[in-house]
């Protein structure tokens, strides 16, 4: 069960809008190595960790990502607000617009829909915890970039906030991963 | 044991001693674990020193608030996040009494600065009950216009 918290993980005050980084920056809700899928990565995968320890950390790493994901889509909703229809053409938002409006819908920064097909969830714990580390290094890696696209520090304080959890998230996957195959070692 | 011998995990536990692995890393104590406090913690985005990793030269701040309500809440994303990252950490270490014990303390704060919250500003959960139903119209995080 869920209950929800009326409040976001870290305060937003984005004050300038930004039309390009929201085009960017939507990537960590509906992209490959965003939130949303991080989410739901960790939720599907929970179901078939063999202890304690995996079933504690894979549930509620998941409902952490599930809070950034809701960040993720604040920050965009503040970047476009004030935003025309010229400027949102000058971006290459006017296509997003078509669909969307100024609303919020899980996609890449090149369009691409969110797909369940962007995790896995082997029913194995070694490959579900590979991936899972994979997948914290690769949403580092997003936020880097994103880092190095943005100038406004109410961009950057965030951004350099989440590419941080996902530096925390990496390293308890891979202290787990660890765990089992020492365990596993000592069963043989 | 976790495991058998094919390399299958043994999805349902079947003794107690299942879990008493001879396996010491994250079962010893950690006396010694060292955090950040709580405003430190949550401008880096990380409690634990030994984890922290810098991104090129960004020395982290902690965000500006614009009014009482952001500082009020400030406090409390401050102690959740605190919390949280105890939390992740317990789960792999639940033997950490020393870990325990300040997440608790953390926890006591959360509830009563919360309480606080809700008496100037509205509920934060939906179990936070005031005078009239605020739930719905106390501001939602994502409309920044109103915090």
């Amino acid at each position: 069960m869920y209950k929800y918290f009326k409040s976001l993980p870290y305060p937003l005050n984005i004050k300038c809008k930004d039309l390009k980084m929201a085009k960017y920056i939507i990537t960590q809700f509906g992209g490959a190595n965003g939130e949303l899928g991080a989410a739901l990565r960790y939720f599907s995968q929970k179901f078939s960790m063999p202890d304690d320890k995996g079933r504690s950390l894979l549930n509620d790493i998941a409902t952490e990502e599930l809070g950034h994901a809701e960040m993720i889509s604040t920050m965009v909703k503040m970047l476009i607000k004030d935003a025309s229809l010229d400027e949102l053409k000058e971006a290459g938002l006017d296509s997003y617009y078509t669909e969307h409006g100024k609303g919020i819908y899980p996609i890449d920064s090149s369009g691409v829909p969110f797909t369940a097909s962007y995790f896995a969830s082997t029913g194995d714990v070694f490959a579900d915890l590979s991936e899972d580390m994979a997948a914290e290094q690769k949403a580092r890696a997003t936020y880097e970039h994103l880092i190095n696209l943005a100038t406004d520090p109410d961009i950057i304080a965030p951004l350099l906030f989440l590419r941080q959890r996902e530096v925390v998230h990496f390293n308890r996957f891979k202290e787990l991963y660890d765990y089992y195959k020492k365990s596993l070692n000592c069963s043989k | 044991m976790l495991f058998d011998t094919d390399g299958f995990y043994l999805a349902e536990k079947k003794y107690k001693d299942d879990y008493d692995f001879k396996v010491s890393i994250l079962n010893e104590p950690c006396s010694r674990l060292k955090i950040y406090d709580l405003s430190e913690a949550f401008k880096k985005g990380n409690l634990f020193p030994s984890l922290y990793d810098e991104y090129k030269c960004y020395k982290p701040e902690l965000p500006k608030c614009r009014t009482e309500r952001e500082k009020a809440l400030l406090e409390l994303q401050m102690l959740a996040f605190s919390i949280g990252d105890l939390n992740l950490y317990l789960d792999l270490h639940p033997n950490d009494a020393y870990a325990y014990q300040i997440f608790k303390e953390y926890v006591k704060e959360f509830k009563k600065k919360k309480e606080c919250f809700t008496k100037v500003y509205g509920p934060l959960t939906l179990g936070s009950l005031t005078d009239d139903y605020e739930w719905s119209y106390s501001p939602w995080p994502w409309e920044e216009e109103r915090l």
